[in-house]
């Protein structure tokens, strides 16, 4: 299986995790961030896996729960957990990090929508160690991926791990975990922000809900007028 | 384009299960399902769940490699799909999944499954304001359409679309 992905892509960790606990091995091939992967889509939104010639997962909750390859306990609960990180957690955190890459400076609005979000996973959490049983998910490493540069890094979202305290002993206890350590050494590679940097104002923002996005822009033209 | 409410509805419909009425939380208007065992919140964890009620597995794929699709392009509906604005965009989707099913009979190769459902009666009102034109434009996309319409579980009480059976134009559209 081939894995594309841009360096210093967060969402990249989803798909390295769970090979890594699925025992799947993974080829990478290093694309550019602008970089068409999937013939059929006319967006560059990586990574992608390409489970076999032309057949491409590009969804990378669909492809790192197709790597983890487990049996679920709990399939609809985990199927909750994930549509909430791809329809609400994922474009809300993106857009916070992608206006931070572009213009240098915490943008409040956004940053505070991230923690509307965070405030409900942390009461989700609570007396929990993973997010759905008593095993990691898909769920939980979806969910961590997407967080893990609110966390570490140069795009932090300060004051989380205090003002979230469950989320923050979630997020730490999983952090310790081998194969999401080595996810991010791969992805990462120290601690380079300039690819990361690249990668948020390269990838596509993913769409706003159309009523929420009329208030709140945060497609690439208008995040540029900031900086100038 | 249908709500995802009314999709919903639809494919409880077809599936012969209850849903009940869907009300929408939050401001990214998930949808939410409140039903005897629980609420489920989310597009694709109400389809799926309404699919095993009727014991119709098949359609949420028979192994991880199917499931792993349907999953991506439900997530594509509630994330792509309804979130486009403009028309340019439904254009760019309508070409998207046009070549996706160029060498395809349905989502899944050659089943039906919970995708065509849901993209079925998600695009159901779009495709029917296409013009014979476009119809040719999108011509695997028009194919599939046509095989959903056949089955009258699926199209319900919605009329049928026409679409033309000989070539309209020649040389621009190819």
């Amino acid at each position: 299986m081939k894995l594309y992905t841009d360096p210093g892509n967060f969402q990249t960790l989803k798909l390295l995790i769970s090979a890594e606990i699925g025992k799947k091995t993974v080829d990478i091939q290093e694309v550019k961030s602008e970089d068409h992967v999937v013939p059929y889509l006319s967006s560059n939104k990586l990574p992608v896996l390409e489970v076999y010639p032309n057949k491409y997962l590009f969804s990378c909750n669909a492809a790192g729960r197709f790597l983890l390859s487990q049996d679920e306990d709990n399939e609809s609960a985990v199927d909750q957990w994930l549509d909430w990180e791809s329809a609400c957690l994922y474009p809300s955190v993106f857009s916070y990090l992608a206006a931070y890459a572009n213009s240098n400076k915490v943008d409040n609005e956004l940053a505070q929508n991230v923690k509307t979000l965070l405030k409900h996973l942390d009461n989700e959490l609570k007396g929990k160690e993973t997010i759905v049983g008593d095993n990691i998910t898909i769920a939980d490493v979806a969910l961590w991926s997407t967080l893990y540069p609110l966390w570490k890094g140069k795009f932090v979202l300060k004051g989380c791990d205090n003002d979230f305290q469950v989320v923050n002993g979630w997020f730490t206890s999983l952090s310790d975990h081998p194969a999401f350590q080595k996810a991010v050494s791969v992805i990462f590679k120290g601690d380079d922000s300039v690819a990361m940097k690249t990668s948020l104002t390269q990838q596509p923002a993913p769409l706003r809900h159309i009523e929420d996005s009329k208030k709140q822009p945060v497609q690439k033209q208008q995040v540029q007028k900031q900086t100038n | 384009m249908a709500t995802t409410g009314d999709t919903i509805q639809s494919i409880s419909a077809y599936l012969g299960v209850k849903c009940g009425k869907i009300t929408y939380d939050g401001p990214e208007k998930i949808p939410v399902m409140k039903g005897k065992t629980g609420t489920r919140k989310g597009f694709t964890t109400i389809l799926k769940h309404l699919a095993r009620a009727a014991e119709k597995q098949n359609l949420i794929g028979e192994n991880l490699g199917e499931k792993a699709v349907v999953d991506q392009w439900l997530e594509f509906k509630t994330c792509y799909i309804d979130r486009c604005g403009a028309e340019k965009d439904t254009n760019q989707i309508l070409k998207e999944l046009n070549t996706y099913l160029s060498d395809k009979v349905y989502f899944l190769s050659h089943r039906v499954s919970l995708i065509d459902l849901a993209l079925y009666y998600t695009l159901y009102t779009t495709i029917k304001e296409l013009t014979f034109y476009d119809k040719q434009k999108y011509l695997h996309l028009s194919r599939w359409f046509n095989n959903m319409q056949q089955s009258n579980s699926i199209r319900q009480s919605s009329l049928y679309i026409t679409f033309s059976k000989t070539q309209l134009y020649s040389g621009s559209a190819h």
